[in-house]
């Protein structure tokens, strides 16, 4: 059954819904899913390629990743079977739909049937199933091995470790609605990062997610599961850049205090912080400039907060008026975007250009050097005011580091500083475009309110759960978004706003002449 | 069955759940490498080591043999007989736009420039010089090529495969297949070693001198069963999709009859005892958190890998794009990209001067390992052609002319190492063409090349 066309929702005219290539697995998906999948928490995708990444296109196939997902395939096969045998599967992700023998061909059919459905995360004909099942009749090994072997061959099929959407005519420019199981997909994995559950699967099978409301009902319901924490790790802690910030190392010279422990708290601080909203209903534009964090005593001390009842985990704590603000005065934020023995005006200008506004900064052209006035500079500011002098520096350097001045209030480790070697601070500014502020707080509260952040989150929103960067057809479901970002809306109102967009449910094919 | 060094219990799992005793090397069996004794082969390995070099430090006064060593290339002193170094080579291909550093990392060893697609986050670079020596190798050794990196990726870059407008994927890639497939390195050294010595990926591979064991014979067979499931599970896919799909596909079939192969050919028939590498030991650790031991460890299962003959094609990332390294061991405060942006001040250029004069020390080392690996009358060193050179010439200028460039190894004779070669300015990729020519004499050209660049 697929969602009808036009389907459901707010930009449900019939515009180009966009195509999106065959997306594989990312790895931390291939964990998620073998985990709902097979009762595995192993976590065989930590050993794949690094490919954190959003697009479709950046999740790239070779033969490194297929032996790895081979390898991984015939332990994660072994494992199950192993828990089956010792009667310790868990009922979710039992494979022994019947109880295998030797002499029981029937009962192997039936267990590679039943995997294969929920592997592929869809029905599947008997025609797909030929090639697994053939494995059963040969002649190696014994019924169980061979068993195992048509398993573990499910699991490298290309039917598990891509989320296939089919086109049923893959030339045809025409939008036509997903099937339920491939909607179904797509929100499990945007809201989960894995395979659809036992209810998913019902609401595809029975239809109910086609009815009205059915999408929007089926999202309230995984946004209130802790499976949702993907939404923090997989896209927000991406989209920020903020991922590794627990492996971040100082100059212990310099800063003696940043310590793994502090990172790790810095980064477990902004996922937590992360989870308010996308659980809840915080506005998204008070990512920016909320006046609550979470912090332990470390953390409490760094800032120069109260830390009186704190011990060693985080709890949500308000924060006094003054600089810090939302995401912009979490050390998080601050640590990644410094150098190791000192704060960055530059990179912070730039992580908030290219994170927080979508304008990257492209890197110094080729022959352009530092000069040592520059380097000699007693401040921040007093620095990059010679660098800019160079005209073809002051092309980027003007629209980046006023922004990342407004944030020397901080060093490199966000603990709060009013002055740099002696200097008292100023963290006067502008964003590119002009609107001057003073300070970080002011900052915050200007980028909240600036539709180019509005834009920016909804495009990295959508850009997550369609796998492909928006284009010209999407502006509708993109200005949808912005809208509800401006006029305070939260996470789960923007993501109902995607999910039941047509850029969502419906797909289509390529022109014949398509080049990869 | 002999054991010869330890394998972790979840290895020896492996394979249907039957206890199998790991060593082997069984490439010597393949049909093509069997019973001959050819000539040497010739190998070729890249190393790269970001953020530039500085020049003013590494390159010698004077040319020819008999040079002064610089001071970042004292490291070189065991070895300065075997090493060329090379100035006055150039990418200028990459001089236009963009991150400075993505599109010289992305150039290294395409000679091209990335890029250039309607979509800029598309994938667009060009096939890299060594993916164009393994597809003449092909079927000749166990694995056409190998990837390493030592990571160390920017922690900011990874994210939404977004980096200033460019795939990051051009940052932490060398290798490229194709201009849309990259070769996705291996960071782990142990993962390494067992890819290419365990028999976890290959069933049924056994140890030189040991037994035949029937039981690998019947794994290998259920193994090439669930690979021809998969083939003919995806060949029905692939039907039903349009080209870009389908070429996506395309790569997970090449590489899956690229692991069929391997399996085919494998036999559980014991090896000659003669063989050339004796038993390889496995990294202790996968120092996960250590750089230093971790691209040594590298180095150490590329070196392995070269004198098995188990590839003859290796590139190793000394860090990616951009890398934040510290190198808090040298006495160096702040991360290498940071610091690479030096503004000719003496601090930030005697830190440069430790970091670049310690990569030199890796590179040595490695060379240095294959020096000492015997091979006939020589070394495996005099076989191979070991180039390292960064993505920059001068971290703080983004410039791509006079790169940093040394060549270690005989290459067969096609080099003449031990001297300073000073060259006009000249593309890269003459130099490239020189290296692929070793493998297959009759390549006319390689991307930007202008003529193959004589080395001896």
């Amino acid at each position: 059954m697929r969602i009808a066309p036009p389907p459901l929702g707010a930009c449900t005219a019939a515009v180009d819904p966009g195509r999106v290539t065959l997306r594989r697995l990312g790895r931390s998906e291939y964990d998620t899913t073998v985990a709902d999948l097979l009762a595995d928490t192993t976590q065989p995708g930590q050993g794949f390629p690094n490919d954190d990444a959003f697009l479709a296109d950046a999740l790239t196939v070779g033969p490194l990743l297929f032996e790895k997902y081979d390898s991984a395939s015939e332990q994660l096969v072994a494992q199950a079977w192993a828990r089956e045998v010792a009667g310790t599967q868990p009922a979710p992700a039992r494979l022994w739909v019947c109880v295998p023998s030797e002499s029981n061909a029937d009962c192997a059919r039936q267990i590679v049937t039943a995997f294969a459905r929920r592997a592929f995360r869809r029905p599947v004909t008997e025609g797909e199933l030929a090639p697994f099942t053939a494995i059963l009749g040969r002649s190696d090994g014994s019924l169980a091995e061979r068993t195992q072997a048509a398993l573990h061959a499910v699991l490298l099929s290309p039917n598990f470790a891509f989320r296939v959407e089919i086109d049923p005519e893959p030339f045809s420019l025409t939008p036509h609605g997903l099937t339920l199981h491939e909607l179904a997909t797509r929100l499990s994995y945007t809201v989960w990062g894995s395979m659809p559950d036992a209810t998913l699967f019902a609401q595809a099978e029975s239809g109910a997610l086609a009815a009205p409301g059915g999408i929007a009902s089926e999202l309230s319901r995984m946004l209130a599961s802790p499976k949702a924490h993907a939404l923090t790790d997989n896209f927000a802690m991406r989209w920020l850049t903020l991922g590794g910030v627990s492996a971040l190392t100082r100059d212990t010279n310099l800063y003696p205090e940043g310590t793994p422990i502090l990172f790790s708290a810095m980064q477990s601080e902004t996922e937590q912080f992360l989870k308010v909203f996308f659980g809840g209903t915080e506005p998204v534009k008070n990512l920016l400039t909320a006046d609550f964090t979470f912090a332990n005593q470390l953390l409490a001390q760094n800032y120069g907060l109260d830390a009186t009842g704190l011990g060693s985990d985080l709890v949500r704590v308000t924060v006094p008026a003054g600089a810090r603000r939302g995401l912009l005065g979490q050390g998080a934020m601050l640590s990644v975007a410094s150098h190791s023995n000192k704060a960055s005006a530059v990179k912070r200008g730039k992580w908030v250009a290219s994170r927080l506004l979508c304008t990257p900064t492209p890197e110094p052209p080729p022959g352009i050097a530092e000069t040592p006035e520059a380097l000699a500079a007693k401040t921040e500011r007093e620095r990059l005011a010679i660098h800019r002098a160079d005209p073809q520096c002051a092309s980027c350097h003007t629209l980046i580091d006023p922004i990342g001045l407004g944030l020397e209030n901080f060093d490199a480790i966000g603990r709060f500083r009013a002055e740099e070697n002696g200097v008292p601070l100023d963290v006067s500014g502008q964003l590119p475009g002009g609107q001057p502020f003073n300070g970080p707080e002011e900052l915050s509260t200007l980028l909240a309110a600036d539709p180019r952040f509005h834009a920016c989150a909804s495009d990295q929103l959508a850009a997550y759960a369609l796998g492909r960067a928006l284009s010209t057809p999407d502006q509708c479901v993109k200005d949808a978004m912005s809208a509800s970002i401006a006029s305070g809306g939260s996470v789960p109102q923007l993501l109902e706003v995607l999910v039941t967009s047509s850029a969502f449910t419906a797909r289509r094919g390529e022109t014949q002449g398509a080049t990869p | 069955m002999k054991k010869s060094w330890n394998i972790p219990r979840r290895t020896l799992l492996t394979g249907a759940g039957v206890a199998v005793a790991l060593p082997f090397l069984e490439q010597m069996l393949l049909p093509s490498a069997h019973g001959q004794a050819p000539a040497n082969p010739k190998r070729f390995v890249a190393m790269v080591f970001p953020n530039g070099i500085h020049m003013g430090k590494f390159t010698p006064a004077t040319t020819g043999p008999g040079y002064a060593l610089t001071s970042i290339l004292t490291p070189l002193a065991p070895v300065k007989e075997d090493v060329l170094v090379v100035s006055g080579l150039e990418n200028s291909i990459l001089m236009s736009g963009g991150n400075a550093h993505l599109r010289g990392f992305a150039g290294f060893l395409t000679a091209a420039t990335p890029g250039g697609t309607a979509q800029p986050l598309m994938l667009n670079n060009h096939i890299s010089v060594d993916q164009v020596m393994a597809a003449t190798l092909s079927g000749k050794t166990r694995l056409p090529s190998l990837e390493l990196s030592a990571g160390l990726d920017n922690a900011v870059q990874a994210a939404a495969g977004d980096c200033d407008g460019t795939p990051c994927l051009y940052g932490s890639v060398m290798s490229w297949k194709s201009p849309t497939q990259p070769a996705l390195a291996e960071e782990n050294p142990q993962a390494a070693f067992d890819r290419l010595f365990s028999g976890s990926a290959v069933p049924g591979t056994s140890t030189p001198g040991g037994g035949a064991d029937p039981a690998a014979d019947a794994r290998r067979a259920l193994k090439l069963s669930v690979l021809d499931a998969v083939k003919s599970d995806t060949q029905s896919l692939s039907a039903k999709l349009g080209p870009t799909d389908k070429a996506k596909l395309d790569s997970y079939l090449t590489s899956l009859r690229e692991l069929e192969m391997r399996v085919s050919a494998t036999s559980s028939t014991p090896l000659p005892p003669s063989q050339n590498c004796g038993s390889p030991t496995r990294p202790t650790d996968a120092y996960a958190n250590d750089y230093p031991k971790r691209l040594q460890a590298l180095m150490d299962v590329a070196a392995l890998a070269l004198q098995c003959d188990v590839t003859r094609v290796i590139t190793l990332i000394g860090a990616g794009w951009e890398s934040p390294a510290e190198f808090p061991f040298l006495g160096v405060s702040g991360d290498h990209h940071g610091i690479s942006h030096h503004g000719n001040s003496a601090q930030n250029l005697a830190y440069l001067e430790k970091i670049d004069t310690w990569e030199v020390e890796q590179f040595a080392y490695f060379v240095a390992r294959l020096k000492g690996m015997q091979e006939g009358a020589g070394s495996i060193l005099d076989s191979s052609f070991v180039y390292m050179g960064s993505d920059v010439s001068d971290g703080d200028l983004h410039n791509y002319v006079n790169l940093p460039v040394l060549v270690a190894g005989r290459f067969g004779g096609a080099v003449n190492p031990g001297r300073h070669l000073m060259l006009p300015p000249t593309p890269i990729g003459n130099m490239f063409l020189t290296a692929l020519q070793g493998f297959d004499p009759t390549a006319p050209a390689f991307a930007s090349s202008q003529g193959a660049l004589n080395l001896t």
